[in-house]
């Protein structure tokens, strides 16, 4: 496992509610040197990115309890979370909600299915220019 | 009511018999009549005993006939016409013998049947009256008695006087002789009245008024006469008087004298025609004549009666006077209460609200509250006592407003009712009208949010599809592609065949959905564009670009030309994109190897054109038609898979865009596919409809 260079690992968000997607963005994102904590529900997600913190989210649009939208929201209300980029997945298809997200307070989206390859690349490039 | 009759054959033939009866009784009156007046007086007995009584009788028999045959109602009043006509027989048969005789004197027994033939008449015409609901109008009875009381005079100062006065008159003579003028008097007043207030139009009720008239001016001559000629030739009064006699008995017999007890309906004003109130003017100043003629003839007696007569008359006028006023303002008053009544029915809505207003109006309109709005069916309707205007709603009878007929027969009254059962109607009709409209607006508004809700439904069905699919092919392809990477370990070849296949069908499912998923919208309406100004050289550039590795592939060359100034078009760029890989895409798939693709692009004026021409295995004739069609697939299309929606994409985004999509295929030959997009949006084009949320 490669680590990079002197900062610690940083902390990646993942949350969605089907299983198998959520262990291939673990698999993917570990795999790449991140830490990852996961969440199965929007108020998982939110107890656990206010607990710890991490350096990036990637939330699914379709969760139960809050929905990505709401989780957004949220963060983006919290000082602690404020400036957390955040990154929400989705399958819906009208263009109307990729401005939702934009609205709700997200940096980038990205459509399902997507390459797990591409997603990583997103989140490098994002956590490269903090 | 006249009677009214059913017009069968049998009963024209009645008719028929009816006129031809009529005139031979009338050939039969006028020889009767024009030989009494050519026999020359000395046959006595002739004229006397046989033509007069003759014509009496004929009269009698006629009026009786025409009872019994046409059935008038209150057949009374013929039946005293006729008694009075039997009364003038039997005088005329006695006068006759006492002639004959030589022992006529004067009062004799004959003068009680001559005078008992007056009342007679003017009884049959107040039954008449009273039967034909006449008595509505008090103008004419005030003209009656201008009439009268001038006659009166006439009678009183310039006959009856004389036989007072001359003392060779015995009491009894004197009265009976008296008598005369004041039965004819009697007579003229009821008669006058009578005529005043009816219509003149049937025959009969003609020949009655011209009968009676000759029967009055033959009684005047022989009065006349008596007084001023004493004695002589009665030549003249007996032949007016005759003739009368038989006039009357043609009016009995004619058809229409049932219009005698007719229902009048309503009592029509007296018309205010100049010759009327010439003439009534003139006979109110019979009085000054009276007085003039006294003067002239040295005669001035009973001064008081003229002045009575004077007064008498003047009242009478000035009554007439109050009367019209009040008719007026009676008038005014039902013009007030029917245009309160019209504004009341814009108001109001609602069937009881409407009836009671109708209510109201009808109460004003007719005094003494016998005026009700009943519903149809409700309480039978005594249809000859009540007058009834009808309410109707939509072609059905649903009510009437009734009024005692002889409260309704002032003029006017009976059209205000009518007026207030139209307006009823309207009102009713109206309301009926917004009720069905306010349902139909309610059923209207219902179905609309029906509609809203499925549309609703529909969104996320497709939203929750989209999302259900997709997640799953996002495991697939993910763990796919991880695999191949190789980063979790390495795959032997058959392995990276095996894994390679399942990323391909992952792509190509996802393909798939987003087709359906595409199509579902344009349905819908919601396609939504995201316009720019486009160069389509740039997009065809990519698609071609992107087909080559498959291009390759397959041993088939792709090309692309177009012009350096290709005006932008303000399109949607990714849909235009969509739009050139499908097209590309089926001209890979269905051209065999060492085929060609190529695809041209040129610019009109404000139209930017594409040309995809394939050398591919072309479409069968009859199929071209149908090649846009939704899940349609050519039947040579044999192996290659698709799910026929590529075409029906494309069509959908050049037909979003206002532009034309044509083909040309010949089958081994080749297809070509011609699009033409306008540069700009053309100026009347809506507002294009934003996907919802």
């Amino acid at each position: 496992m490669s680590t990079e260079a002197s900062s610690p690992q940083p902390v990646i968000l993942v949350a969605d509610d089907d299983e198998d997607i959520l262990h291939l963005l673990t698999f993917r994102l570990e795999r790449s040197g991140y830490t990852v904590v996961s969440a199965r529900d929007g108020e998982e997600a939110l107890r656990v990115a206010r607990e710890h913190v991490p350096d990036l989210a990637v939330l699914d649009v379709r969760m139960p309890k809050l929905d990505g939208y709401e989780v957004t929201r949220a963060l983006r209300a919290d000082e602690a979370t404020r400036r957390m980029p955040i990154i929400l997945l989705t399958a819906k298809v009208q263009d109307g909600d990729v401005q939702r997200g934009f609205d709700a307070g997200a940096d980038d989206y990205v459509r399902k299915p997507f390459s797990p390859q591409e997603l990583r690349s997103r989140v490098q490039a994002i956590l490269g220019r903090r | 009511m006249a009677t009214a009759r059913l017009h069968t054959e049998t009963a024209e033939a009645g008719h028929r018999a009816d006129a031809h009866l009529w005139r031979a009784a009338a050939w039969f009156a006028a020889a009767l009549w024009a030989t009494y007046v050519l026999v020359p007086s000395e046959h006595t007995v002739l004229r006397g005993l046989v033509l007069y009584p003759l014509g009496d009788v004929a009269a009698v028999v006629a009026v009786v006939y025409g009872v019994r045959r046409y059935r008038p109602r209150a057949p009374g009043a013929w039946l005293l016409i006729a008694g009075g006509l039997a009364s003038f027989t039997v005088a005329d048969v006695m006068l006759a013998i006492l002639e004959v005789q030589g022992t006529q004197g004067f009062p004799s027994v004959a003068d009680v049947f001559y005078l008992l033939a007056y009342p007679l008449f003017a009884g049959g015409l107040v039954v008449a009256s009273r039967a034909g609901f006449r008595e509505g109008g008090r103008g004419t009875f005030i003209d009656a008695g201008i009439i009268t009381i001038a006659a009166t005079l006439f009678a009183l100062l310039l006959i009856t006087s004389t036989y007072i006065a001359d003392p060779d008159l015995s009491l009894a003579a004197a009265i009976v002789a008296s008598a005369y003028p004041l039965a004819d008097v009697l007579l003229l007043a009821v008669t006058a009245q009578f005529l005043l207030s009816t219509s003149w139009r049937p025959l009969a009720l003609r020949l009655l008024t011209v009968s009676l008239a000759l029967i009055l001016v033959g009684d005047i001559f022989y009065s006349v006469q008596e007084l001023y000629t004493s004695g002589g030739d009665k030549r003249l009064a007996d032949a007016l008087l005759l003739a009368g006699v038989l006039l009357l008995g043609l009016a009995g017999l004619h058809p229409s004298m049932t219009a005698l007890t007719a229902t009048a309906g309503e009592v029509t004003l007296p018309r205010y025609s100049v010759r009327r109130v010439v003439s009534l003017y003139l006979i109110s100043l019979v009085p000054v004549v009276v007085l003039t003629i006294q003067a002239l003839t040295g005669r001035v007696d009973y001064v008081w009666i003229t002045l009575l007569a004077m007064v008498a008359i003047a009242a009478l006028v000035v009554t007439r006077f109050v009367d019209l006023v009040g008719r007026t303002l009676r008038a005014a008053e039902r013009e007030a209460a029917l245009s309160r009544f019209g504004s009341d029915l814009l108001f109001r809505s609602g069937h009881e609200e409407l009836v009671t207003t109708a209510q109201r109006a009808a109460d004003e309109l007719v005094p003494g509250g016998s005026a009700r709005v009943i519903e149809a069916g409700s309480e039978a309707i005594d249809e000859s006592a009540l007058f009834t205007a009808l309410v109707v709603v939509n072609g059905r009878v649903v009510g009437s407003v009734v009024a005692d007929q002889r409260l309704t027969a002032e003029q006017g009254t009976q059209d205000a009712l009518v007026t207030v059962a139209r307006g009823l109607s309207l009102a009713l009709e109206r309301d009926s009208l917004l009720a069905a409209e306010q349902a139909t607006a309610d059923s209207l508004a219902e179905q609309n949010a029906q509609l809203r809700e499925l549309d609703r439904m529909k969104d996320q069905l497709v939203s929750s599809v989209s999302h259900e699919l997709r997640t799953p092919l996002t495991s697939i392809g993910g763990y796919s592609e991880m695999l191949l990477g190789r980063e979790f370990g390495d795959l032997n070849h058959d392995q990276q065949d095996f894994v390679e296949v399942i990323d391909r069908n992952a792509r190509r499912l996802n393909r798939i959905i987003d087709d359906i998923l595409f199509v579902a919208r344009v349905d819908a309406g919601r396609l939504s564009l995201e316009r720019s100004w486009v160069d389509v050289a740039a997009v065809a550039a990519v698609c071609v670009e992107a087909a080559l590795p498959r291009a390759r592939l397959g041993e088939l060359t792709i090309g692309l030309t177009a012009p350096d100034d290709l005006e932008p078009v303000w399109a949607d760029q990714t849909r235009l994109t969509q739009m050139f890989d499908n097209l590309i895409t089926n001209a890979v798939k269905f051209t065999p190897p060492g085929g060609t693709i190529t695809v041209t692009l040129s610019g009109a004026e404000d139209m930017v054109s594409a040309q995809i021409a394939d050398t591919g295995i072309g479409i069968p004739p009859g199929e071209v038609d149908r090649l846009f069609e939704r899940f349609f697939r050519a039947s040579t299309v044999g192996a290659v898979d698709g799910t026929g929606l590529g075409l029906s994409i494309v069509k959908s985004i050049v037909e979003v865009h206002d532009g034309t999509i044509a083909v040309t295929s010949a089958e081994g030959v080749g297809t070509t596919f011609t699009i033409e997009l306008p540069v700009r949006l053309p100026a009347t084009r809506p507002a294009e409809t934003e996907a919802a949320e």
